[in-house]
């Protein structure tokens, strides 16, 4: 599927070849977080959910970025015809979290922050476009925003 | 005048990520994230990502001087890292020396710094970072 246009044009880094000492890509011997490595679609989101309301609960993020984080997350989930794929995420030293979709040549992602505001980026490594935006939040309390189209088709470049 | 800090043209760096307790990876495998490259205060007033240089300081010395004792750390290529271009710029990242006085003991004097992507730009850092996650590997423990 075509990728819609970016304002933005930049060369792709080159990468070479993996070093020859042991790491890891993934693999089947790669190392896992807690051990386990879950399998199924509901598995993944479970732990996915579960992460967001930990990081909640233990004052890392703040209420609001949790909120959105998950409402995000439906909306997207039921926007997709089949299961999406469930995010990476990564709490930083400022309370954001950015939940990130980066597999082979596209990579997207959404940052919430601590103020409430979520932040979209899409690249498309192999041709380097890329493209930027906001999620436009209408009301906190109750929780309403709005995905522009151009974000959830992006989205769907990854899921 | 401040000397010239040293470019490193090969070899390769470690990267200490963020802390276990503030990651998630949804097939349960560790690997690199954008945040994994964020830039602390201090790296934005140099514009040098915290990075160690492989040859020098070994992941224990540098979680050491670094307090991040759980953080998983993630190998890079400088040769991979020198390829990143900075959007909008000719330029591409770099990489330079810079020893800490403040360090001491073994493993002190490998402290180098990933230049030009704390001062990018917002949206040229996303771009850089997520090219970034493309080159670093995890060393497994």
């Amino acid at each position: 599927m075509p990728i819609v246009s970016s304002n933005l044009t930049v060369k792709s880094a080159k990468v070479s070849t993996p070093p020859p000492y042991e790491i890891s890509s993934g693999g089947a011997n790669a190392e896992t977080l807690g051990g386990v490595r879950p399998r199924s679609f509901e598995d993944r989101e479970l732990n996915w959910l579960s992460f967001v309301r930990q990081a909640q609960s233990q004052r890392r993020i703040a209420d609001l970025v949790g909120r959105i984080a998950e409402a995000i997350w439906q909306r997207l989930r039921h926007a997709q015809s089949v299961n999406p794929p469930v995010p990476d995420a990564m709490v930083n030293e400022e309370g954001s979290l950015l939940m990130v979709w980066s597999d082979g040549s596209v990579h997207f992602q959404i940052r919430v922050t601590p103020a409430g505001v979520s932040e979209w980026y899409f690249l498309n490594r192999e041709t380097g476009e890329d493209d930027d935006g906001d999620v436009k939040i209408e009301s906190a309390s109750p929780l309403k925003f709005s995905m522009p189209a151009k974000m959830l088709e992006y989205f769907s470049a990854v899921a | 005048m401040l000397p010239a800090q040293q470019e490193l043209f090969g070899g390769d760096v470690i990267r200490l990520g963020g802390e276990t307790t503030d990651r998630f990876h949804s097939d349960g495998t560790i690997k690199a994230l954008p945040d994994d490259f964020f830039c602390s205060s201090e790296d934005n007033r140099a514009d040098l990502l915290s990075v160690w240089d492989c040859s020098k300081t070994t992941i224990v010395q540098a979680r050491g001087f670094m307090g991040k004792l759980t953080a998983p750390a993630f190998r890079l290529a400088v040769t991979d890292i020198r390829s990143v271009p900075v959007p909008k710029t000719d330029l591409t990242l770099r990489v330079l020396r810079d020893p800490d006085p403040s360090l001491g003991g073994p493993g002190a004097n490998g402290h180098c710094g990933i230049n030009r992507l704390c001062s990018a730009t917002k949206r040229a850092r996303d771009n850089i970072r997520a090219q970034l996650i493309g080159i670093a590997y995890h060393i497994p423990e």
